[in-house]
């Protein structure tokens, strides 16, 4: 029997790549998101539209709740349910060499935020969610065969987990330990992946740049 | 009028003393882990669950015997039907089949003519169609299904909810077991292959049974791929890799018509084939699960002859009915057809997936008309058949049991043997009354029990 995960076609490793991707940015928009509409309440009206503007994103509301809505439903393509919505299409295409599990929590966030009131979501039940999205992190990388298929999916979460704090905290310093991280998950998949390195003295816009390439040592798009 | 047998009354007899609310465990199940069938209604595609019923049928193991017998006979004729007929054509010379039915099928395929296939397998999984007659007793076919069959992976996945769930009624009733399937196909694609890792070509995620190909990937260990996925140097095919190595593919189960997989043999505009992929398998360098060209066996003009192609390659009466059919191509047929058209099934055999079939007692007199004419004009465009009073199967729908019309589609797999799957896809009809239990239409699954 061929082994699950062995022979993965350019379009499975760009998928996998990306359920890590959305998923982590769906993580941190909903933590933030939580955080920024308990602000929004009574502590800085504006918290809501700084909080977007770091993401290059503008907002409108008139109160908390509607932040929050916005938040979960209609901030374009940032919002909850579209990256829920982005992650479950790579992971629906992904069936076959997904755990079925991991498949089946992707699915139940979904199903949860489609079946929700759009106008009166609350926080309590975004946090339900992440829960679920805990779950589904500890089926990936508790395996005992920790695979490409894992690995993968990793290397778009750690990718994605440096970009979207260097967006919002702008700080070089927290993502050192996350450089570390995605230059051993990057050499395990291809041990010709060049770490990245010397950092020092470029601005946040050329990290990023350079953290969002670095796919292309992973994955041989033009193969 | 709904069919008994002991095993039912002994299901019947642990279902009514267990708690009804189990129930929605299984439909949690498939909502869950979306085991979805999906359609496209009015130009929108729908991503729904595929409706099931609780209930299970179930065939006593004893009739279930038969029809495994009956069902590799057929098989294996049809088989051998495929390889004369891209071949010899020696049924056609020998005159057991008009020429004039195989070559004016679309599904034919001269163009594959003298093309050899890995094991002469050609009829690698079939999907045959069956009810149960309710006037006679017997199991009649109704159709043969050798192109591209789906479903299997439904009952695969329901009964491994249901032994969870339900786990009495596999205690205490001697339940055939299922999950060889997957195994007898993995074997299959093994044994066909030309020599490379195995594949499962998928038209993508709005396939109203991507689920499917996904499901059946991952259960037998292939690679689960789309037309881009791949690429044909030379006269090979191989599964362009992440990191540029390219690999070689030797059995391909295709999950899309003939029409589509090679848009420079087939259909031009087919974004989701492979280019260049009928030559691979024209030159022998890759097992087409299943093979080009199949249609012209499961086409419902051929379908009447099937009993006779089991006299002609096995010497063998055909152990299971075909539905009493007539072809208006002969003029006895035709006079018959029309003056009975009002008590017949009238089926278009160039459409599939339960379209073109047209009551004829459902029909007003001037569409009856209309009809004739349409039949005396195009008489190889349609075969006629008796209405058959099949058994219902009970369905439990909203808190109580109903009858519903239904039928089972069989999976036989041609690997070293021929292989009839201890199980099937048992399709009911949601409404009652309604003849047309086809997933496409509509339609819903249960699981299908082979009890001793």
């Amino acid at each position: 029997m061929q082994t699950q995960g062995k022979y993965l076609s350019i379009r499975s490793a760009d998928g996998l790549y990306w359920i890590g991707r959305y998923l982590q940015r769906f993580e941190i928009i909903a933590k933030e998101g939580i955080k920024t509409f308990d602000l929004v309440i009574d502590v800085d009206k504006d918290a809501g539209k700084k909080f977007f503007n770091k993401l290059g994103r503008e907002i409108e509301y008139k109160d908390s709740i509607e932040f929050f809505s916005k938040t979960v439903y209609f901030i374009e393509t940032s919002n909850l349910f579209y990256l829920i919505d982005q992650a479950r299409e790579n992971a629906t295409m992904l069936r076959d060499i997904l755990d079925e599990d991991a498949f089946m929590f992707i699915n139940v966030i979904y199903t949860a935020l489609k079946e929700k009131d759009k106008k009166n979501i609350s926080p309590k039940a975004i946090e339900e969610l992440i829960r679920k999205l805990d779950s589904f992190w500890g089926r990936i990388f508790l395996k005992t065969q920790h695979g490409l298929v894992q690995m993968l999916i990793e290397f778009g979460q750690t990718v994605e987990g440096i970009d979207m704090k260097l967006r919002l905290f702008g700080d070089l310093e927290s993502i050192m330990y996350d450089i570390q991280k995605l230059n051993t998950i990057g050499q395990a998949i291809n041990s010709t992946f060049s770490p990245v390195k010397n950092l020092e003295g470029l601005t946040i816009d050329s990290v990023i740049y350079k953290i969002n390439s670095c796919v292309n040592e992973i994955i041989r798009y033009e193969s | 009028m709904t069919e008994k047998n002991p095993q039912l009354d002994r299901f019947f007899e642990i279902f009514n003393k267990l708690d009804k609310n189990r129930i929605s465990d299984l439909k949690e199940f498939t909502n869950k882990f979306g085991i979805n069938f999906n359609l496209f209604k009015d130009g929108s595609f729908i991503e729904r669950s595929f409706p099931f019923d609780v209930i299970p049928r179930i065939i006593p193991q004893d009739e279930f015997k038969v029809l495994e017998r009956g069902l590799q006979q057929r098989v294996k004729a049809l088989n051998l039907f495929l390889n004369d007929i891209y071949s010899d054509q020696k049924i056609i010379k020998d005159g057991i089949i008009p020429s004039e039915f195989v070559f004016s099928s679309k599904a034919y395929r001269p163009e594959f003519h003298g093309v050899k296939t890995s094991k002469n397998i050609r009829t690698h999984i079939s999907g045959i169609d069956l009810v149960k007659n309710s006037v006679n007793n017997r199991w009649t076919i109704l159709e043969d299904n050798l192109r591209v069959p789906s479903g299997a992976s439904y009952p695969l996945s329901i009964r491994q909810a249901y032994r969870k769930v339900y786990p009495e009624m596999f205690e205490q009733m001697n339940i055939e077991k299922i999950r060889f399937y997957p195994n007898k196909l993995m074997n299959m694609m093994n044994h066909v292959s030309t020599g490379g890792i195995n594949v499962v070509l998928t038209p993508g995620r709005y396939n109203s049974a991507f689920y499917e190909h996904a499901y059946l990937a991952k259960q037998t260990g292939a690679v689960l791929a789309v037309g881009s996925d791949l690429e044909v140097i030379g006269d090979k095919l191989y599964l362009k890799s992440f990191n540029g190595s390219k690999t070689l593919v030797g059995a391909m189960y295709r999950r899309l018509d003939d029409d589509f997989i090679d848009p420079l043999e087939f259909h031009p505009n087919s974004m989701i084939g492979v280019p260049g992929l009928a030559n691979v398998y024209r030159s022998g360098n890759i097992a087409l699960i299943n093979s080009i060209g199949n249609g012209i066996a499961d086409d419902k003009g051929i379908y009447y002859f099937v009993p006779k192609m089991i006299k002609y390659y096995l010497n063998e009466e055909p152990i299971i009915d075909n539905a009493p059919t007539y072809l208006p191509y002969f003029a006895d047929d035709m006079k018959y057809v029309l003056e009975n058209i009002e008590k017949l099934v009238i089926k278009d055999v160039a459409e599939a997936g339960g379209y073109g079939v047209l009551f004829g007692y459902k029909m007003s007199s001037v569409q009856l008309s209309d009809l004739k004419e349409v039949i005396k004009r195009e008489p190889r465009r349609f075969i006629a058949q008796e209405l058959i009073e099949f058994y219902d199967v009970e369905c439990f729908m909203n808190g109580e049991i109903v009858p519903r019309k239904s039928d089972l589609r069989c999976y036989v797999v041609y690997g070293e043997d021929i292989y009839v799957w201890t199980n099937g896809l048992t399709r009911y009809a949601l409404e009652s009354g309604n003849y047309l239990v086809n997933s496409s239409q509509g339609g819903g699954f249960k699981d299908t029990w082979i009890v001793e």
